[in-house]
């Protein structure tokens, strides 16, 4: 039962926000967008082929999947978690993806490699929340656990998805001229976003990432909260392990080494704060948009591969550095100004 | 208008709650047989190695304010908290009209309808007010989702009952200290209730919003509701409270009515003992050179040109209300925030303070507001928090990269003597030590550090009244000891006891010098509260 | 509440009974006994893990990991980690593999060790005044190093032919192997650090309390970097060690590595959140994951299952840990 108070009382006096904070929060997803065009704009000048329909095919499908991770690993960064077992996690379901396509049928197999990813992500969630073990190192030794596992299951051996055109059609295909995978982040990116902006679920998320201890002492349930939001960051990193069999169609044990800076490194640069309490989700879509348009002009570029390396690494401390610097400037905003 | 004003008329609005008794306020003096709301029977509790409390009874009618007081660790806090089903208690019973409740959770404490404001603030800074108020109860649509529209309407309410102009949807990281508070209240306000727990309300409020505070708390109690009111400041109980309740190490002293009560008393109470009187010697005449001269010191956008003299042998005190920059003030000299304008003179010599370090150096020590958060090292022992940076300018750098333990011992020795600190080992974690102990401990510093200049904020805050007055007889001393002292306090008797001068700020400014006779709590609260009105 | 955390006096108030100091020696050394239990299950059980010879190559293995972990300690201590020393160890690796045919091994080595510091002081320099937070500042930085090292070597393998080099590796001094021995100095001369020094003393505060250290005049940034720079250089020791042990560098020579030294220092009872956690701990937690290493090897258990088997003491390791501080009434015996 709600307290009423339907009063006659004064309207409340709207005060907007200064038009630097606006135009900072606007910048937080632009921010990317910017860096996206300038890459597209210097590469069209100096290499035509990069604009081709078929390298931007390849940039869009490798981006979704990265992002389709990230989007994931948004939701648990906005609950001022970090999940560092995606990489594993994403190697593991595809192989069991690869696997099971040659036992059952199709759907099963998607179901079956999701609610597989939802229990690891499970089982992470209950490591953080039960036994009160940090999320950074629990999906540390889960990241460790979950590597051997998928070298395990594969015994160490590459698997090689034959004659399963249908399973292939998740990376080929097109709806509405928009490549598959592409339309899989979509559809991922506006069920999250829901999920985090418009549920009573996801503002707990952010609560609970912005102040845990606060969100504790007015009783939401942060164990089960925590548990759910694994379960879909573990779910998100199977989903993009299907995508990433449906791509390869040759995986093993090794695959995915990385993708957790890597949808670490698109979650930040797409304008969330690692500080937690909240999730910037379409600017994740852009960053790991971002982060495949790159490795792609280097390697249009004939760049040694393991310069991506580099790249992504010198791009996570740009963006965190962009970060620290926009935070500052909003501090010194609103302590001169608003107040 | 706000309820509880002058000519205040029952706001329709505001009922909300159905009144079981109509002649509340002869209720709350005491003498009516109504049916308390909340009875805590017998409860005790008991942490590793402490019984918190003891037997602790406590009842709570309706339409009374009930001021729960005593000093700290007297198990206030473990009381609300089990109350507000944070905590279990080990044995006892909570009757709530009537029937025996249990609370395993915040949760069910809520829902049976007891709301408590912390003390410390329970907001989501990344979230808006209207987020926060409605956090966990968030009114949904047919389909699940939020219900933006409904959560920011009723949120707008809520905040213009309390006279605040904020919109519901401003992110709380944006507000001040005092505003938070207030949105801590609309918070509890929003839910269904018959007793609200407020502890240390005031804290953070300026004397407007502690006004405002106060007749909402007055047309509460008209609605039946009980608030149990938890403060170290007496004179807000005698302005508010019908009954008090006093807890003394983990015990209940007593439950009276208020009224005919002195402070004198309920001090008694707190104490179990008479308060003795002591008489502090006030130190000698401002002469000479200062030794800290400041000129126009600016710090935005709190502090706007601040000026002052402090002479070796006296102790300066600095009173203002939150936001008058007196903190923003004691930072700035210590470098450890950095002014926009303004000269800063030590021994005449003028002086840019960079960092803390620099400021140690030129022989400025400050004692932090906020001791666990800026002042003790809590997984250090004893020893190493004393002398953490006890300087040793004269060494050579190798010989100052080793530590020189003999030393250090022989100066713990002495310090903790000096200021009997109850530690039964020098290796004792300084977190495993009382509120009163740590401060001394902190205090101590100042006399390791050597500094001739002693900044000192809030040096009694959270100290049983013992430790107060042992702190304020140090104070007096390392003055006499021809020190340069300030204390800067939101405890105005405390600055009238130690100050030779006395500065009050306001509004950044400094409005008033007080002088021997002059420095009364009368004049020091008129002169923060006047000069901020003419600020407008 | 206060009182609540008194431990020490109601050690002080128990009856100092046998069943006491056993609980306060099973509480405190948890580690060590575990330690203890394994390694006399294992000898009991199996004859080759008695041999000598396996005991020596246990605890040559145990140092490569453990000589970084020791730096790794002092930093968790000081409230951060440092997730790039794989790469940084790898750098240092292939560095010192590159320049070692042009100059002496002496030389190498002090080259090896500064350029390790040097990188450690880079690490804190991102986090100090970039101000990003450590882990994620070092996991870029991590990749950067790799990246550096992969260029260096164009991909691929140096080998290192010098028999005194590769000495350093696989011989022994004083009957014991040398890694172990350099090991065993690194720790002396780190706990002599944290007990003796300054910086040691900051070191704790600092993760303990970084606003009161910045308020109470603490070089803050300098002592962090001064960690990451302990780090660096403990993780350029285990280049050394580590190149010579397997008389060849690759920049990924290291894979894991971060994970390995953190699981030491969080098995040891190093507290994540900062200002507490000792050596000796580190010391035996690199001992125990190499001796269950060895179990799994000598049992003949799939390489994969020691991927499986950190992760898992990790976990159960923390675990073990949270539970504690939950019930510590209960181990307390109050």
């Amino acid at each position: 039962m709600e307290t009423q108070i339907a009063s006659p009382a004064a309207p409340p006096r709207d005060k907007p926000l200064p038009f630097i904070l606006r135009f900072f929060q606007v910048f937080e997803s632009l921010g990317v967008l910017v860096m996206l065009l300038v890459l597209f704009g210097v590469m069209a000048a100096i290499k035509p082929v990069y604009l081709n329909v078929n390298n931007l095919n390849n940039i869009v499908i490798t981006g979704s999947i990265i992002a389709v991770t990230g989007l994931g690993m948004t939701i648990a960064v906005a609950m001022g978690d970090l999940d560092l077992s995606v990489g594993s996690n994403q190697a593991l379901t595809a192989c069991i993806a690869a696997d099971l396509l040659t036992r059952t049928s199709m759907p099963l197999t998607i179901g079956a490699t999701l609610l597989i990813g939802l229990m690891i992500g499970v089982v992470n969630g209950m490591i953080i929340s039960r036994l009160k073990v940090p999320a950074f190192v629990a999906t540390l030794g889960m990241m460790s656990v979950l590597r051997g596992a998928a070298l395990l299951y594969t015994d160490g051996q590459s698997i090689l998805i034959m004659g399963y055109d249908d399973f292939a059609a998740l990376n080929t295909s097109k709806v509405l001229g928009l490549p598959m995978p592409f339309i899989i982040a979509l559809v991922t990116l506006l069920v999250f976003y829901v999920l985090l902006r418009h549920t009573p679920f996801g503002r707990h998320v952010c609560a609970i990432g912005g102040n845990e201890n606060a969100a504790r002492a007015t009783g939401l349930r942060i164990g089960l909260t925590r548990v759910i939001v694994f379960g879909l960051v573990g779910m998100a990193a199977a989903l993009s392990g299907i995508m990433l069999s449906a791509q390869l169609l040759f995986v093993d044990g090794t695959l995915g080494k990385g993708l957790e800076l890597q949808a670490i490194a698109v979650t930040v640069l797409g304008g969330t704060s690692l500080a937690g309490g909240g999730g910037n989700l379409p600017g994740t879509l852009l960053g790991a948009l971002l982060i495949a348009a790159i490795n792609s002009a280097l390697n249009i570029l004939k760049v040694p591969p393991f310069y991506q390396y580099l790249a992504l690494g010198l791009l996570l401390i740009l963006a965190l550095t962009l970060d620290t610097a926009r935070r500052a400037v909003i501090k010194r905003v609103v302590s001169g100004g608003v107040r | 208008m706000w309820p509880g004003e002058p000519g205040h008329t029952p706001n329709p609005t505001f009922d909300l709650f159905r009144t079981d008794c109509h002649t509340q306020h002869e209720t709350s003096k005491g003498n009516c047989v109504v049916e308390p709301i909340l009875e805590v029977k017998q409860i005790t509790k008991q942490f590793p190695g402490v019984l918190a409390l003891d037997h602790v009874d406590l009842e709570l009618i309706p339409g009374e304010v009930h001021a729960l007081v005593g000093e700290n660790g007297a198990g206030k806090s473990t009381l609300i908290k089990i109350i507000a089903g944070q905590y279990q208690a080990t044995s006892g019973t909570l009757v709530m009209n009537g029937k025996t409740v249990q609370f395993d959770n915040p949760l069910q404490s809520q829902s049976a309808g007891i709301s408590v404001i912390n003390q410390e603030f329970n907001l989501i800074p990344q979230l808006s007010i209207a987020e926060n108020i409605f956090l966990g109860r968030e009114p949904r649509l047919k389909t699940g989702l939020v219900d933006w529209k409904k959560m920011n309407a009723r949120s707008a309410e809520l905040l213009a009952e309390l006279g605040l102009s904020l919109s519901p949807r401003l992110r709380v990281e944006y507000l001040s200290v005092g505003d938070l508070q207030l949105v801590e209240v609309a918070k509890a306000l929003s839910r269904d209730f018959r007793v609200m727990i407020m502890d240390e309300p005031t804290a953070a409020l300026n004397s407007a919003e502690v006004e405002r505070l106060f007749s909402i708390i007055d047309s509460l109690r008209q609605r039946g509701v009980v608030v149990l009111y938890v403060s170290h400041r007496l004179s807000e109980i005698f302005r508010i409270a019908d009954r008090v309740t006093v807890l003394r190490d983990g015990r209940r002293v007593d439950t009276r009515a208020v009224q005919g009560l002195t402070e004198n008393d309920i001090i008694t109470m707190m104490l179990g003992r008479e308060l003795a009187d002591y008489v502090v010697e006030k130190g000698a005449d401002p002469e000479g050179r200062p030794a800290l001269s400041v000129r126009d010191l600016t710090v935005p956008p709190t502090l706007r040109g601040a000026s002052l003299d402090l002479h070796y042998g006296e102790v300066l005190g600095i009173a203002g209300l939150i936001g008058s920059g007196r903190s923003e003030l004691m930072r700035a000299l210590f470098g450890i925030q950095s002014p926009s304008g303004g000269e800063i003179a030590i021994d005449g010599k003028p002086t840019v303070i960079r960092n803390a370090m620099q400021a140690l150096r030129e022989g400025i020590f400050m004692l932090p507001e906020d001791r666990k958060l800026e002042g003790i090292f809590p997984d250090l022992d004893v020893i190493d928090n004393l002398v953490i940076k006890r300087p040793r300018y004269d060494e050579s750098a190798l010989a100052r990269f080793f530590l020189a333990l003999s030393a250090e011992r022989s100066k713990y020795q002495e310090i903790r003597d000096k200021l009997s600190i109850k530690a039964h080992s020098r290796t004792q974690l300084v977190s495993t030590l009382s509120g009163g102990n740590q401060q001394k401990v902190l205090l101590g510093r100042a006399l390791v550090s050597q500094a001739r200049i002693l900044l000192l904020n809030e040096p009694s805050r959270g100290v049983d009244v013992g430790t107060k007055v042992e702190i304020h007889e140090l104070i007096r001393q390392m003055a006499q000891e021809h020190r340069a002292v300030i204390v800067s306090s939101s405890d105005v008797p405390e600055l009238v006891k130690v100050s030779d001068r006395c500065i009050v700020m306001s509004a950044g400014h400094v409005a008033a010098v007080l002088e021997g006779s002059q420095i009364t709590e009368d004049n020091i609260l008129a002169c923060a509260v006047a000069h901020k009105k003419l600020e407008g | 509440m206060t009182a609540i955390t008194d431990a020490s006096a109601l050690h002080e108030a128990q009856p100092r009974g046998p069943l006491y100091w056993i609980q306060r020696i099973l509480t405190q050394y948890t580690i060590q006994c575990l330690l203890l239990v394994v390694v006399i299950g294992l000898s009991l059980t199996n004859d080759n893990f008695r041999q000598e010879a396996n005991i020596l190559s246990v605890l040559r293995q145990a140092s490569f990991a453990g000589i970084g972990a020791a730096g790794m300690t002092l930093l968790i201590i000081n409230g951060a980690f440092d997730l790039s020393v794989a790469g940084l160890l790898g750098l240092c690796g292939v560095v010192l593999a590159q320049v070692l045919p042009d100059i002496n091994v002496l030389p190498t080595v002090l080259l090896t060790v500064v350029l390790g510091t040097a990188l450690g002081v880079a690490n804190g320099l991102v986090v100090t005044k970039i101000k990003i937070p450590a882990f994620i500042a070092t996991l870029g930085m991590m990749y950067v190093y790799l990246a550096i090292g992969f260029i260096i070597t164009d991909g691929q393998v140096v080998p290192v032919t010098n028999k005194a080099f590769r000495n350093i590796g696989t011989g022994d001094f004083l009957g014991l192997p040398i890694p172990f021995v350099i090991m065993v100095v690194t720790y002396v001369v780190l706990y002599g650090i944290m007990q003796y020094t300054t910086y040691g003393r900051f070191i704790r505060a600092v993760g303990s309390s970084e606003n009161a250290s910045f308020v109470g005049g603490i070089p803050v940034d300098r002592v962090k970097i001064f960690a990451f720079a302990l780090v660096g250089l403990c993780t350029g020791l285990a280049a050394v060690a580590l190149t010579g042990y397997l008389s060849s560098a690759q920049p990924i020579m290291a894979e894991g590595y971060e994970l390995r030294v953190i699981a030491a220092a969080v098995v040891g009872g190093t507290s994540l959140k900062g200002g507490s956690g000792t050596l000796f701990g580190t010391f035996t937690g690199a001992m125990f994951f190499t001796v269950i290493n060895n179990a799994l090897n000598l049992f003949n258990v799939g390489a994969y299952w020691q991927y499986v088997a950190v992760g898992m003491i990790i976990i159960t390791a923390l675990g073990i840990e949270a539970l504690r501080h939950r019930f510590g009434g209960v181990f307390r015996g109050t």
